[in-house]
């Protein structure tokens, strides 16, 4: 039996709240969390002053207003799941911080749910701040505030967790981080929309598809919610059927519970069995 | 009372079936600084990261003052410092946050943190550098923060990998000085180097293994006794003659010859402090002037390389 010593290491749960304060510290002083917060202003910059510079007037309902924003929250979705959690684990291996970390009292999952922790409070920190940009500008513009917003933040925030989800599952899979940062972009921003594209023109609507699940963030805002529907083309003399599914809302979420659990207990299982070599 | 490492029958085999570390049996004794020698490759480094957690064990056991690495590698951490390769800080972090991180993970109070960061950044030189962001450190710098942290909560056991490795010269000396610090204090150590010099001269146990299987272990004044053989290096006034040294090598002992210079020479000898001494006055008495006669090299070397060879 041990000998009994002086500094007892604290409860997983109090050491998962001290790993994640540590890892904010981390993006607050990164580069990283400038960079999306740029762009964000960016997109946010471009949708208020565009309609101004063309001279088209602004929508006068609230919900055709905050569906021009929301038809961005997928890409700064992915930018940031990208930024924070794309390579949140292969970089403690590959950048040796993993040699100062791992050799101490705290378990895997605790360093893991710590980090998880952080990387999802930044990026729902980073979406909130845009929803309350398209909600004052809503108000200032349309002079309401439709309610559908909630139901599109929440799913915003539900693609937050899928999406670092799925980058934390790279990482933990990954050798390297900047290619694990190009894949979890390229996965999320390319992989699964054309594969969801390609697999919806041969007629199967792609519900089981993350990308396609998070397009309820922008349809929630129609009234009557849209169906899926087709039309009939004709090009170069052949019948063309042109498929336009749209994710039923109960089925996008439980997708993207579905992404997020597993992604994230993949990424779990990795982490722990993985060995610090090299 | 357990003793603060032990290693029981540890084996960490790789895929294609090399074997690392083969079945190591090894106790380490409290308040003891035990050096852990071997070639590059020898396991060294596997045997200390599958102590601390850093790799799985395939087969055996490790026990960190007496609990259970694989069982228990929480409670097995919380009283060792470890220093594993060179590791990498978050460059974003001070020193002192650094120390606060770690504290805080180890359950030291910020009233504690704070008087002990203190300390440990002036037992490694480093009070100065404490409140700036490591980012820009050299690797001598990030090595003395990476000793730092591994005190920081006044440890039983502490676990150094080969903590002079990559260094320039001033900063190994700067860490042999910590080292020799540490010696003086109540700490039980384990180091892995293959710096034989730097073994001899801070520890007071080695352990010698290869291909991941112990082949000597004991304090090194033991070790060094059992040391027989050694290599002289012969500088004379006059010039080497080739009938005296046909009769030098065939002098009881004398394993081996070799001329540097038309008036320096070394012998590869094997017997007592006694027998060496008569050889001196035999060599005089083959018609050399001996300017010097002194043992090249150290006793632990002699030691080291004769079981390396015997277990190639």
């Amino acid at each position: 039996m041990a000998a009994s010593y002086k500094f007892k290491a604290p409860a997983d749960p109090e050491q998962v709240v001290l790993v994640t304060r540590y890892e904010l510290y981390k993006h607050i002083r990164s580069r990283r969390l400038i960079g999306i917060l740029v762009i964000e202003a960016l997109v946010l910059g471009l949708i208020l002053a565009l309609p101004a510079i063309t001279g088209k007037p602004y929508p006068n309902d609230s919900a055709r207003f905050i569906e021009r924003f929301t038809g961005f929250t997928s890409l700064l979705i992915v930018i940031g799941a990208v930024l924070f959690a794309g390579d949140a684990i292969v970089a403690e291996f590959q950048n040796r911080t993993g040699y100062l970390i791992l050799p101490n009292p705290v378990r895997r999952s605790t360093l893991f749910a710590g980090k998880f922790l952080a990387a999802i409070i930044i990026m729902f920190g980073v979406v909130t701040l845009y929803y309350v940009v398209a909600i004052i500008g809503s108000a200032i513009v349309t002079g309401s505030i439709t309610d559908l917003v909630i139901q599109s933040y929440l799913l915003a925030l539900l693609y937050v967790v899928a999406a670092a989800g799925m980058g934390f599952f790279i990482s933990a899979v990954m050798k390297g981080a900047t290619g694990a940062l190009v894949f979890t972009f390229a996965v999320l921003f390319l992989i699964l929309p054309v594969v969801t594209g390609v697999v919806g023109q041969v007629g199967a609507k792609p519900s089981w598809s993350l990308t396609f699940s998070a397009e309820t963030i922008n349809d929630v805002l129609n009234t009557p919610y849209p169906v899926d529907s087709m039309s009939h083309l004709r090009f170069g003399g052949q019948n063309l059927t042109v498929y336009n599914w749209v994710p039923d809302v109960s089925t996008g979420v439980v997708v993207m519970i579905i992404y997020s659990v597993v992604t994230i207990a993949l990424a779990l299982f990795l982490f722990k069995r993985r060995e610090m070599v090299g | 009372m357990s003793d603060p490492i032990v290693f029981e029958k540890l084996t960490k085999l790789y895929g294609g079936g090399f074997k690392a570390v083969d079945s190591l049996d090894l106790d380490v004794k409290s308040n003891t600084f035990m050096g852990f020698l071997g070639p590059n490759g020898a396991g060294k480094t596997t045997a200390i990261k599958m102590l601390t957690g850093l790799l799985t064990i395939t087969s055996g056991n490790a026990y960190l003052n007496g609990v259970d690495v694989k069982k228990s590698p929480k409670v097995a951490m919380e009283s060792v410092g470890a220093v594993v390769e060179t590791p990498e800080f978050y460059p974003f972090l001070t020193p002192k946050e650094t120390l606060e991180y770690l504290g805080r993970l180890r359950g030291m109070s910020i009233a504690d943190i704070n008087q002990r960061s203190k300390a440990v950044l002036e037992t490694v030189r480093m009070t100065e550098w404490s409140d700036i962001r490591i980012g820009k450190f050299s690797k001598g710098m990030k090595q003395r923060i990476a000793i730092a942290q591994a005190l920081l909560h006044e440890p039983q056991v502490i676990v150094l990998d080969e903590p002079t490795s990559g260094l320039d010269p001033r900063g190994m000396v700067e860490v042999r000085e910590i080292l020799k610090d540490l010696k003086k204090q109540n700490y039980t150590v384990f180091m892995s180097s293959h710096l034989l010099n730097e073994v001899q001269e801070i520890c007071s146990n080695v352990a010698l293994i290869n291909h991941g299987k112990l082949l000597a272990n004991g304090t090194v004044e033991e070790l060094i006794s059992k040391v027989d053989s050694r290599r002289l290096e012969v500088r004379l006034a006059n010039k080497v003659q080739g009938e005296a040294m046909d009769k030098l090598r065939a002098y009881p002992g004398v394993k081996g010859l070799e001329v540097v210079t038309e008036t320096q020479f070394f012998i590869d000898f094997q017997g007592s402090d006694e027998k060496q001494a008569q050889l001196l006055i035999d060599v005089q008495g083959l018609g050399y002037k001996v300017v010097s006669f002194k043992e090249s090299g150290l006793a632990l070397e002699n030691l080291y390389m004769s079981l390396i060879d015997d277990s190639r």
